[in-house]
């Protein structure tokens, strides 16, 4: 992480005085993604961490975060250039956690589906490997707010390992943003559903349940055998997958839904005192909000536009359920997995704005974009909120980033530096713009 | 239209069907309407041969022509006549327009075309013929013909003065299509009026019932809606729906029912653990799952 940050910075520096010898020869002012230094002036500034500032400003240096607080406090002097942003609102760059995202391009087409390899046990199984920097589908997500995606791998009982993206980025190499940050465990279900999703049977008590735990449990107790030897007698690399787990290094993501598989989760993390353990989905997380509070077991909540799962459930109950872990003082992050869910990252802020609707604090839906996802994700010391330090990765929005009604990103800085918000769905948009209008 | 009739999602062992191309998709579509038109001659010969018939009372009978009734080819007929709207699962800009073709060569309208993910590349074709559109707003990626799908597709038909409507094809989408409609307006700047009218009204005209609802009119059936806040809202919740005047959802009086529900549940539970601790028989839970139709269901659960 270290050698890549010096890369960019060198990358940077390079640039700009490239650009500063142009500009010189030119007289013309440089652009601002090019000066390494930029304060932004008159904003409403949502900085996800103690306070928002609505008039507000943001001073940026060589990549870093400067200055974030009142626009009438900054320091005016020592920027290479003042950029007036009256009317537009400052967010930290979102994430989009739990994600296919540059692992499926057609969900269809099966050459483009990456993230389910063969088999039940895959812990080594890597989704940074197979990511693919040039997704189309991430520019479109990027064109609304997301900058980082944690992009994970499906199916199976153990998953594998996802890595935190960043949607930037010359190939999966360059892209990598925390490699390898954890592993995704699917609990097995207690009650089973019969038939498919349109035509749902009863569900009936899997009879497997004790066995499915059991093989989970045994693979856990080989991992961790193995991982008391810092140098195995013989080398095993989906026990070695696991070693980073115990230690911490590694979170554990158990992807779930119901009460009583939770309790039996939050058990399994004391048993084999895993430090690091989030819930992923979480339909019932509210029923358990103290036990997973005192366990520090975080929520990845189950994509708010879903329907009930029972037919005594409210109408309402997902969008109610980040309102709900808010109020128990559950940590949680919002996310967009299940039916087309790498094209839906588009629609994560809005998400939030459903669940706003429905209860939730505009504050903590900013941060379950942003500060929070950095949390669970080990990227926290350097972004997910607008702090002097961390990098400068934000968005400019004019309007309300949560309402589709009035959200429209104009602007996405990744270390400082302005992106391509550009995507194919524009460009055909302005091919035919015009060319069937009415007169 | 789109890779049903292809049948190019159906897995390795389709492809020996036809058609599996969309040149074979249109000489389909014309084999079956020529033969509608062949039906329907034979059908009119027919008919007045009957009537013919009836005439000669007194005398000596010719035996009647044969005519067999075919109630796929009667169903054409009906389209041919302008008798049967039609409604039309699409993709991709080539397949709408030789539809178009198709329908303008035999004289008849197609009334809509939905899913019409390309609409946009051929909207003031669809004008000129009088198709409706009724699109997702910004659903792609999940096959190949959507490839190209747009979230300004709305926005693109609707400026073309095609009539456009957004549509769910999901039980989830579906019960909050007003935030769907919203994302007209930020893709491709619809009005906020316009924007409704996809949701609203402009469905109703496709359907053809825009004289019994679809907007609030006097003389209009009584189907509304209370909100909260504004309708292209993210934030905005249906307090109160009405169906033909009636009460049919109302939030505050749900809340109550679901505490009645939650009670009596607790109720039934105490009750049942009380007989487990005396020593009755036990079974396994159970329950019966609800289900969600499909625009193409026609049986009932």
């Amino acid at each position: 992480m270290t050698s890549k940050n010096n890369k960019l910075n060198l990358n940077e520096a390079a640039k700009a005085i490239v650009l500063a010898a142009f500009a010189a020869l030119c007289s013309l002012p440089a652009n601002a993604q090019d000066s390494s230094s930029v304060l932004f002036m008159n904003c409403e500034l949502y900085t996800a961490g103690q306070k928002n500032y609505p008039e507000g400003a943001l001073g940026i240096r060589n990549g870093k975060i400067e200055y974030a607080g009142r626009a009438v406090a900054a320091p005016k002097t020592g920027y290479d250039k003042v950029i007036d942003l009256k009317g537009k609102h400052v967010y930290p760059a979102l994430i989009a956690s739990n994600t296919t995202l540059g692992l499926t391009e057609i969900f269809a087409v099966r050459a483009t589906n990456d993230y389910r390899e063969s088999g039940s046990m895959n812990p080594n199984a890597r989704a940074v490997s197979a990511y693919n920097a040039e997704s189309e589908i991430a520019a479109t997500v990027r064109a609304n707010g997301v900058l980082f995606a944690q992009i994970c791998p499906r199916g199976g009982v153990l998953s594998g390992t996802s890595s935190a993206m960043v949607l930037d980025g010359l190939n999966w190499e360059d892209a990598a943003y925390h490699t390898d940050e954890g592993l995704h465990l699917n609990w097995p279900r207690m009650y089973q559903p019969a038939g498919d999703e349109d035509d749902p049977e009863a569900y009936k008590a899997n009879e497997d349940y004790i066995e499915n735990l059991r093989e989970i449990r045994d693979f856990f107790e080989k991992a961790r055998a193995y991982s008391k030897r810092d140098i195995p007698l013989e080398r095993d690399l989906r026990l070695e997958a696991l070693r980073e787990v115990f230690s911490g290094e590694k979170r554990l993501y158990v992807h779930t839904d119901f009460i009583k598989e939770i309790r039996e989760v939050t058990l399994f993390k004391n048993d084999f005192d895993l430090p690091k353990v989030t819930l992923v989905g979480g339909y019932d997380a509210w029923m358990a909000a103290d036990l997973l509070r005192e366990n520090k077991v975080s929520v990845m909540v189950k994509r708010v536009n879903s329907l009930p799962k029972f037919a005594e459930d409210a109408v309402d109950a997902a969008f109610t359920l980040p309102a709900k872990l808010a109020a128990a003082g559950v940590d949680f992050c919002f996310q967009m997995a299940g039916s087309m869910e790498a094209m839906q990252n588009r629609n994560i802020a809005f998400n939030a704005g459903s669940a706003i609707g429905y209860g939730l604090d505009r504050d903590e839906a900013l941060k379950a974009l942003t500060i929070k996802p950095a949390e669970i994700l080990g990227i926290d010391h350097r972004t997910g909120s607008l702090q002097p330090g961390k990098e400068a990765n934000f968005i400019i929005t004019s309007g309300d980033l949560f309402d589709m009604r009035s959200s429209t990103v104009e602007e996405m800085y990744f270390q400082g530096r302005s992106l391509e918000l550009e995507t194919k769905q524009k460009r055909l948009y302005e091919k035919f713009s015009g060319k069937t209008d009415k007169p | 239209m789109g890779e049903n009739v292809k049948q190019t999602n159906w897995g390795e062992r389709y492809t020996s069907r036809y058609p599996q191309t969309r040149m074979g998709v249109e000489q389909f579509f014309y084999e079956y309407f020529y033969r509608a038109k062949a039906y329907d001659d034979k059908k009119r010969l027919h008919e007045a041969s009957i009537a013919g018939r009836r005439k000669l009372f007194f005398r000596k009978q010719e035996p009647a022509p044969v005519f067999r009734k075919d109630l796929e080819l009667e169903a054409l007929v009906e389209i041919l006549n302008g008798e049967r709207h039609i409604t039309c699962h699409s993709y991709v800009q080539s397949e709408i327009n030789m539809l178009m073709h198709v329908a303008d060569s035999m004289g008849f309208k197609v009334n809509t075309f939905t899913h019409i993910l390309e609409g946009y590349k051929i909207a003031e074709r669809m004008e000129r013929h009088g198709a409706a559109g009724s699109t997702f707003s910004d659903w792609w990626a999940y096959k190949y013909e959507v490839l190209d799908a747009i979230p300004y597709n709305a926005a693109l038909m609707n400026r073309a003065g095609v009539l456009t409507g957004i549509n769910s094809d999901d039980a989830e989408m579906g019960r909050r299509l007003n935030q769907e409609a919203a994302k007209a307006v930020k893709y491709g700047g619809m009005s906020e009026e316009d924007a409704l009218k996809t949701v609203t009204l402009n469905p109703a005209k496709m359907l053809h019932i825009d004289h019994l609802t679809g907007s609030l009119e006097k003389g209009k059936h009584a189907d509304l809606v209370v909100w909260n806040d504004h309708p292209l809202s993210v934030y905005s919740r249906a307090e109160i729906t009405f169906v033909d005047g009636c009460r049919y959802f109302d939030r505050g009086q749900n809340e109550a029912l679901a505490e009645r529900d939650r009670r009596d549940r607790a109720r039934i539970a105490d009750a049942m653990r009380t007989e487990k601790e005396n020593g009755s028989e036990t079974r396994k839970p159970e329950r019966k799952m609800e289900r969600y139709y499909h625009c193409d269901d026609i049986e009932e659960q």
